[in-house]
């Protein structure tokens, strides 16, 4: 009991993942509740489109498209209030990847490079200049988080046959133990089609694991940094409460952006104010004091 | 190898690969159902023999050439020295040897034990059917057992069919007597033209030829899509057609837009049923104004009257057909022309919702006498509750106008099976019948069979058994206690097909099923006997134009199946007459070295001298098709004083009478004249088999009366069914076929257009077709290759996964008894 | 240890470049063949850039006719595309796969099926098509969703027999959409129709054919 309390957050950010990956597979668990991908789809028939892939696709088709812009502002509504990179932390299958590929990296790593933090802003810059230049949205070419849940929600595919999805038979089929071909074809068997694209993203779990810990959400991932920039103006922070804390540094341990949790640790401010903070609220659940909260910071703290 | 034509060897070593790498292996041949079949063949440089055989599909009866290499098939060819294609063929019969090699072709025989098909040895499954006719015929007679055929035997199979159950089981039944209960599902094709032929010239099968084509200048395509069900005649047509196109006219009358509509100069598109009243239009349109050849019908017809209001056999035993309803009275030529002359333009108009303009302009072409009319007609005419009825109105109409029997002009009645006149027709497989035109109920002929047979007359049984329907019927009522099914699929074909099969699954009845695939008959036999196909045994085919055509064995079956003769001559080895004597030596008393020369030369006199001459079997195994009558130069005894006027075109050997009852072409029509020198007869055309009337034609008066069941507010839809040209009847040969089947791999419902956007329906819909009897669901396909009429629908029977027979109605032509799958009423929605 | 960690290392930089390595020349990589897409397709160029590569076209086609491009369709990879021969188009009156498209990649105006340009169907070997040796196949014909108008059959002499018709497709581009029902049903195992981008042999505009006076 004592266990599910002091990961509750964890569990719930859990169940949180899974429930994408579920929402991915609504149309062939025949849910109705999403059809889609992560990069656009419709939630109870609203068009959502993710906002980085909405802009890509402005600077590379260069026009304005009404319903893609409504379907990312949507989304961009969204994640303001709920801060921004918990897309990253609750949301992302790559992430969910990432974190056990950080699990992995513990034992397996060779290196543990840290590129500079601004590196994701130029790389945001670069596929965003790549677009103008090329015309081509470039980052939805190789986006993992694209590839990932394309996988996911076509990868498993009903039963075929050369014309297509195969109607089902309206004969009832009597069990006399010979039955024709005609009507017990091996066409008809389900099959699950993984994509060679797939390669990309098990591209990124290796480097993880032996290079560089989580070093595509942290130092590349444009969609993140997306969500980074949106997530300056979120109201939705962690505070920390400096009496309780006995900076044990602890919670830096599990904080994927481990860098976040510095500033207010050391007392020189009250919020975790970087943006590149996930929300995934590892630190409150392991915090012994219990020192850490998520909190509305709605008017400007005054830096001491 | 320098001999070797490098062109030849490319095109032959291409069409060998292609075949070759379909090729299943053969399991190992076992000697004994070869019967003295030898493999035949010519060997070429290749090393590939090449033997004659014929298209298994449609009734055209396209010759083949099939190379084989040791035991395999490896390329066909059309047959160029076949009168009937020239070496052409349709995609199917391109693709024809394929049909050898499905993967779930059956090689043992199988035994339902406790609910499931198993596995088991020839001797178990032939002791277990011998036992089960003993027991049911010493039991209850022999009308409790029954054998449904096919128009897909080997003539040789329908006539050993024949002797088994018409005179072998005789010497078992407790009542001594064989049984009638014998019918192919040429029923279900062509016993309304049969019916209607016996009526009119007491003679079964067309007088003209596919000759007809190159001399017509008008072709009537009766409800008949001849472009896609018998497309290798079709190109031939259109070739008349492309050679004077400002002339020949092609006048299609037709329930639904088809693909012969589309090239044709004036189409029809009449009212379900309403055929009848169009022809009687016509009929009255020739009369009226005295188109018809006043000499030719003094000299070759007679007018009858036909019963009215006979039912539609929608009870059990044909209890609401009137007794009479098969009777003609002799009535004036008075009496004709005021009997028709009800069915003016307005009233044809009114029933059929054809324009009146547009049947004056029908009617003015069909009676022109400068005008070469050839009329062709297959299901629509033939599956219809008043078949016989339309059939004989069509000859009237060639009767009166005397466009008959000539070079390019007459009715010709197209088949859908390749031997469904050979052996269906001419061998008489059906209930009523013997072979060559025989009849059970005539004592005279059943004592002609009896001498063949060298058996008592008193084995034949004079009672007419039960046709197919209520063959089935008699199932589910329990009268019949055993059913062997050969070469057929009924429990895909039949109408009404949810009672049959529930009857086939519930009741106490034997059902053996010998077959090639398993199919939805073999799903409910109790023994299934693997069965070879097509050129794995010897055998012959009779196509519409009276073609008879053999081919050798050609490759081994595989596994153990093993043919039909062998299978029933193995069941009667089984039945002991006494200690010493079985069935099998009263029926299929043949050496096995000659057996099929002999059981050939049996059948072939029954019809020597009768003018349906078969051909004896050397001819036929050298010869790329005869046709009968056939009569030889150098056996010209009966026909001395008139060979000399005799005009032949195919061969100089024998006569091949391309027009029957033409004293230019037919030697029996010219010894017929010379012999009545009494009579005189218009264009040297005498109908001399028909000696009831005199030798005279029938002339036939009967009314338009409705269809069985026909649309209203709950079920406001036609339904017709039919083919595709992909596909042959039940699909479970081409369906096999990876190439057919991805071309057209499932049923779809074709509908009107104005129907389908009225009802929002669009093209790959899901719709629900329902009848009184069941419903079916199948993809929508709109303004497709058929557009039926607005109110109909079209629905093509070849696919087993989708069974549009649940929903047909089970009624028949109560003189023909053939069920009537054209017309019933549905309703559809989207599923 | 020495050993084992070399070990470590060689299978780490090895999986890292091999997947890495492999990812990146694909994607890299030119891809001369040409990718037929969905209806209402934009001008191929335009059409890669528009195309956000959600996949959710791909989703909604209930034929499964769209393709997912992967990686060695380099920068094809994520559009959706159709391989004919595989499964069709087969021209759904509601067009799911223009009402799935986010952007403009597919046309939205486009609201009648029957009016698209995925490609053109071409007799693409007449020494080998069944119907123009005079068997009569013409399966092409009659799979057409536009029956009789973007196929019809020209009619000549079989040149051997001098006694059939062979029944010759003739496809009309100005109203073949490119579904590849044709290709799909064509019993040949190499096609002797084949549906080809449209853009190829447009004849100069300033002569108006005969043909096209008629029409």
């Amino acid at each position: 009991m004592n266990k599910i309390a002091q990961n509750k957050w964890r569990i719930l950010r859990r169940i949180v993942q899974l429930s994408t990956i579920l929402l991915l597979l609504s149309p062939l668990l025949k849910l109705g509740i999403f059809r889609g991908t992560l990069i656009s789809g419709e939630l109870f028939g609203v068009l959502l489109v993710d906002p980085f892939a909405a802009i890509d696709f402005m600077f590379a088709a260069k026009m304005i498209y009404v319903p893609l812009i409504i379907g990312a502002l949507i989304l961009v509504g969204f994640y303001f209030i709920v801060g921004g990179r918990v897309f990253c932390g609750w949301v992302c299958p790559i992430y969910l990847l990432s974190e056990f590929a950080q699990k992995l990296h513990k034992k397996f790593a060779l290196y543990n490079m840290k590129p500079s933090a601004s590196s994701k802003y130029y790389l945001f810059t670069l596929f965003l200049l790549l677009s103008v230049i090329t015309s081509k949205p470039v980052f939805e070419l190789i986006s993992p988080i694209g590839i990932i849940s394309q996988n996911i929600a076509l990868g498993v595919d009903r039963p075929q046959t050369q014309f297509g999805k195969e109607l089902e038979s309206s004969v009832e089929i009597s069990d006399s133990g010979y039955s024709s071909s005609l009507m017990n074809d091996s066409y008809y068997d389900w099959q699950i089609l993984f994509n060679s694209s797939l390669l990309l993203v098990l591209f990124i779990l290796l480097v993880d694991i032996f290079f560089s810990k989580g070093w595509w959400c942290r130092f590349a991932c444009p969609v993140g940094t997306f969500y980074t920039l949106l997530g300056k103006f979120s109201p939705v922070k962690i505070k920390i409460d400096h009496v309780a804390c006995t900076k044990c540094n602890e919670c830096f341990d599990v904080c994927m952006p481990s860098n976040v949790l510095i500033k207010p640790v050391q007392g020189s401010t009250k919020w975790v104010i970087d943006s590149s903070c996930t929300n995934c609220l590892n630190c409150i659940d392991i915090c012994p004091e219990n020192a850490l909260k998520i909190s509305l910071k709605i008017k400007k703290e005054i830096h001491s | 190898m320098s001999t070797l034509d490098r062109r030849d060897f490319i095109k032959s070593s291409a069409a060998s690969l292609a075949v070759a790498s379909l090729v299943a292996s053969c399991g190992k041949k076992k000697a004994d159902d070869n019967l003295g079949q030898k493999l035949g063949g010519e060997v070429d440089q290749l090393g590939i023999k090449w033997d004659k055989a014929v298209c298994r599909f449609c009734g055209t009866g396209c010759g083949v050439m099939v190379g084989r290499k040791e035991d395999k098939v490896v390329a066909t060819k059309g047959d160029p020295d076949c009168y009937s294609n020239k070496g052409l063929n349709c995609v199917k019969g391109y693709f024809l040897s394929k049909i050898l090699y499905g993967k779930d072709r059956l090689t043992k025989p199988l035994i339902r034990k406790n609910g499931k098909l198993t596995e088991s040895s020839w001797d178990e499954a032939l002791d277990l059917i011998a036992s089960k006719y003993e027991e049911i015929l010493k039991r209850d007679g022999n009308e409790a057992v029954s054998m449904f055929g096919s128009g897909q035997w080997t003539i040789f199979e329908g006539y050993a069919a024949l002797k088994f159950m018409k005179a072998g089981l005789g010497f078992i039944s407790k009542d001594g007597v064989g049984s009638n209960n014998l019918d192919p599902n040429a029923r279900m094709c062509m016993a309304s033209a049969v019916a209607a032929f016996m009526r009119t010239f007491q003679s079964d099968e067309p007088m003209g030829s596919y000759e007809d084509i190159e001399h017509a200048d008008t072709f009537f395509t009766w409800g008949a899509n001849m472009a896609e069900m018998h497309p290798v005649l079709f190109s031939r047509i259109m070739d008349t057609k492309m050679k004077d196109p400002d002339n020949v006219k092609i006048i299609d009358l037709g329930t639904q837009f088809t693909r012969v509509s589309e090239e044709s100069d004036l189409y029809l598109e009449f009212k379900p049923q309403s055929d009848l009243a169009i022809a009687n239009y016509f009929i009255h349109y020739i009369i009226k104004n005295k188109l018809y050849d006043k000499e030719f019908v003094n000299d070759n017809c007679v007018f009858k009257k036909g019963e009215t209001n006979i039912g539609y056999g929608l009870l059990d035993g044909g209890k609401d057909i009137p007794k009479t309803a098969g009777k003609m009275t002799k009535i004036t030529f008075k009496q004709y022309k005021k009997f028709v002359s009800k069915f003016d333009a307005k009233y044809a108009s009114k029933i059929s919702g054809v324009s009146v303009e547009k049947l004056e302009e029908a009617a003015k072409f069909i009676s022109d006498p400068k005008r070469k009319v050839v009329s062709y007609w297959t299901m629509g005419f033939n599956q219809h509750t008043r078949g016989t009825w339309v059939n004989q109105l069509v000859y009237s109409i060639h009767l009166l106008t005397g466009k008959i029997s000539k070079p390019g002009q007459g009715p010709f009645s197209l088949t859908g099976q390749p031997s469904a006149c050979g052996t269906a027709r001419e061998v008489g497989t059906f209930v009523h019948r013997l072979p060559a035109d025989l009849v059970v109920k005539n004592e005279a002929h059943r004592q002609i069979a009896a001498d063949i047979w060298k058996i008592p007359i008193d084995k034949i049984n004079p009672k007419v058994g039960k046709h197919t329907i209520e063959m089935f019927r008699a199932i589910d009522n329990g009268s019949i206690k055993l059913l062997w099914v050969q070469a057929s699929n009924p429990f895909q074909s039949l109408p009404n097909l949810n009672r049959f099969t529930k009857a086939a699954i519930e009741k106490d009845c034997f059902i053996i099923v010998s077959d090639v695939y398993p199919t939805r008959s073999t799903e409910v036999a109790d023994v299934v006997l693997p069965a070879s196909m097509w050129i794995e045994k010897e055998g012959a085919f009779g196509n519409a134009e009276r073609r008879t055509q053999h081919w050798n064995k050609i490759v081994t079956s595989p596994g153990e199946a093993k043919n039909e003769i062998w299978q029933m001559m193995e069941v009667a080895k089984r039945l002991k007459i006494d200690a010493h004597t079985t069935v099998a030596d009263k029926i299929y008393n043949f050496k096995e070295e000659t057996f099929y020369k002999e059981l050939w030369e049996e059948y072939r006199s029954f019809s020597v001298g009768r003018a349906k001459d078969i051909a004896p079997y050397e001819v036929l195994k050298e010869k790329h098709g005869v046709v009968w009558p056939y009569v030889a130069k150098n056996d010209k005894k009966d026909f001395t004083d008139v060979w000399a006027g005799i005009e032949n075109t195919e061969d100089s050997d024998y006569v091949s009478v391309k027009w029957r009852y033409n004293a230019k072409y037919d030697p029996y029509a010219a010894k017929f004249i010379k012999d009545h020198p009494e009579r005189t007869f218009k264009d040297g055309i005498a109908f001399y088999k028909a000696s009831k009337n005199d030798y005279r034609a029938t002339v036939f008066a009967v009314p338009y009366e409705p269809a069985a069941e026909e649309p209203d507010n709950d079920y406001p839809f036609w339904l017709c069914t039919g083919r595709v040209l992909e596909h042959w009847h039940t699909g479970s040969m081409t369906m096999r076929v990876p190439e057919l089947r991805r071309a057209v791999p499932r049923a779809v419902v074709n509908i009107n257009p104005e129907d389908a956007k009225r009802m929002n329906i669009v093209r790959g819909d899901l719709i629900r077709v329902k009848s009184r009897r069941g419903e079916v669901v199948f993809p929508a396909d709109v303004n497709g290759r058929t557009i039926p009429q607005k109110g109909m629908v079209f629905i093509p029977f070849f696919d087993e996964t989708r069974l549009v027979n649940q929903i047909t109605l089970d009624c028949y032509d109560p003189i023909s008894k053939e069920p009537d799958y054209k017309k019933c009423a549905v309703t559809i929605e989207k599923a | 240890m020495k050993r084992r960690d070399f070990i470590k290392r060689t299978a780490a930089f090895s999986a890292v470049g091999i997947t890495g390595g492999f990812s990146f020349v694909s994607l890299l990589g030119s891809n001369k063949k040409h990718y037929f897409r969905p209806p209402g397709a934009l001008e191929e160029n335009q059409f890669l850039s528009a195309c956000i590569r959600c996949g959710k076209c791909i989703q909604d086609c209930p034929y499964d006719t769209l393709k997912l491009g992967s990686l060695e369709d380099g920068i094809n990879i994520g559009t959706p595309y159709i391989d004919f021969r595989e499964v069709p188009c087969q021209m759904c009156a509601d067009v799911p796969c223009i009402a799935a498209c986010p952007t403009t990649a597919l046309d939205h105006d486009l609201k009648d099926v029957n009016k698209s340009n995925m490609g053109t169907a071409v007799i693409t070997d007449r020494e080998a098509c069944l119907s123009l040796n005079g068997i009569r196949c013409e399966i092409c014909y009659r799979v057409c969703p536009l029956t009789n108008i973007a196929i019809t059959l020209d009619k000549h002499q079989q040149s051997i027999t001098k006694k059939h018709t062979v029944f010759e497709p003739v496809i009309h581009k100005e109203f073949c959409t490119g579904c590849g029902i044709c290709e799909n049903a064509c019993p040949l195992d190499k096609t002797a129709i084949t549906v080809l981008p449209t853009e190829r042999g447009d004849k100069a505009a300033h002569y108006i054919l005969l043909r096209e006076q008629q029409s």
